[in-house]
């Protein structure tokens, strides 16, 4: 699949992670997007349509966190991949995802370039999916 | 790289042997301000580093910021009787005289400590008022070895007290 017709949304209050998270996907080829919080997460959602999103679950003050931004997208479309972006002690929250058909986490914090690959993880399924779809 | 402590295996295994355990609010603290801060040095640095590139002295200004604010993390958890801080979970910290026990402190101090200094001193060399430059490749890739051994610090540390492991 050709990756630029990929989108893929970054969802993290840390403005640093979202920004060089987002280049960092741009430059391997994805059309990515990124939002600070949960609001601005759904707004892009809404618009863009992205058939991956990567969620912080803890998005500092933010109204809606990412658990909310979670929901919301696979009440839209279950098929949408979510990758949480999770801390060790949120234990209650992962198995909530997981109900909620999420495969993918990464722990914070994030040191190398293994998140790549759980984003390639979930390319992946997009692509299977499309595949058995014809 | 922080140079492993000469009695390093005997600090963790009195870790193991002592049940000596981390106290949860400052495994959160740990994961929620240390966590975002080596992440976004860890994803400025790869945002250049991955596609040989210099680290611009804007972005490496960047970085700096962040491990000004790792030591101020650092500072505050291990010696939070000391300052001044309107934070709840700061407060908390102070309030429930909740410490570290001496031999985790020192693993905390020697391993995260030394790392983030030496992350300073790359990128402090490098954006030296006298003479401000990018950061070349292979100093971004120490950056990224020492944002990694922070990380695998936090790891071992997380098994030596046995704390619940929920994802991996």
């Amino acid at each position: 699949m050709d990756k630029s017709k990929i989108k893929i949304l970054v969802v993290d209050d840390e403005e640093d992670i979202a920004h060089f998270t987002a280049k960092i996907l741009q430059y391997d080829g994805f059309k990515a997007f990124k939002a600070m919080d949960g609001a601005q997460a759904l707004e892009i959602f809404e618009k863009e349509r992205p058939q991956i999103c990567l969620i912080d679950v803890h998005l500092g003050y933010s109204k809606i966190d990412g658990m909310d931004v979670l929901r919301k997208i696979k009440a839209t479309d279950k098929n949408i991949e979510c990758i949480m972006i999770t801390r060790i002690t949120d234990k209650d929250t992962i198995a909530e995802a997981k109900k909620l058909g999420v495969k993918e986490y990464l722990l914070k914090p994030l040191a190398s370039e293994k998140w790549l690959e759980k984003v390639q993880a979930a390319v992946n399924d997009i692509e299977g999916r499309a595949a058995s779809n014809g | 790289m922080a140079n492993p402590l000469t009695n390093e295996k005997a600090l963790y295994d009195k870790i193991r042997d002592e049940k000596i355990s981390v106290p949860l609010l400052i495994w959160d603290l740990m994961y929620r301000y240390l966590g975002d801060e080596i992440s976004a040095i860890t994803q400025i640095t790869l945002s250049y580093w991955r596609y040989n590139e210099s680290i611009p002295v804007s972005d490496a200004k960047k970085i700096k910021e962040h491990t000004k604010k790792i030591n101020d993390m650092v500072r505050k958890i291990l010696h939070h009787e000391r300052i001044q801080d309107e934070r709840e979970k700061i407060e908390e910290l102070k309030n429930n005289n909740t410490k570290l026990h001496p031999v985790i402190n020192e693993l905390f101090f020697h391993y995260i400590g030394n790392d983030v200094y030496g992350i300073n001193l790359i990128v402090g060399f490098h954006l030296d008022p006298a003479d401000t430059h990018p950061i070349p490749v292979e100093d971004a890739q120490k950056i990224l070895n020492k944002t990694f051994t922070m990380k695998q610090f936090m790891d071992r540390l997380r098994e030596a007290t046995q704390q619940e492991i929920t994802i991996i």
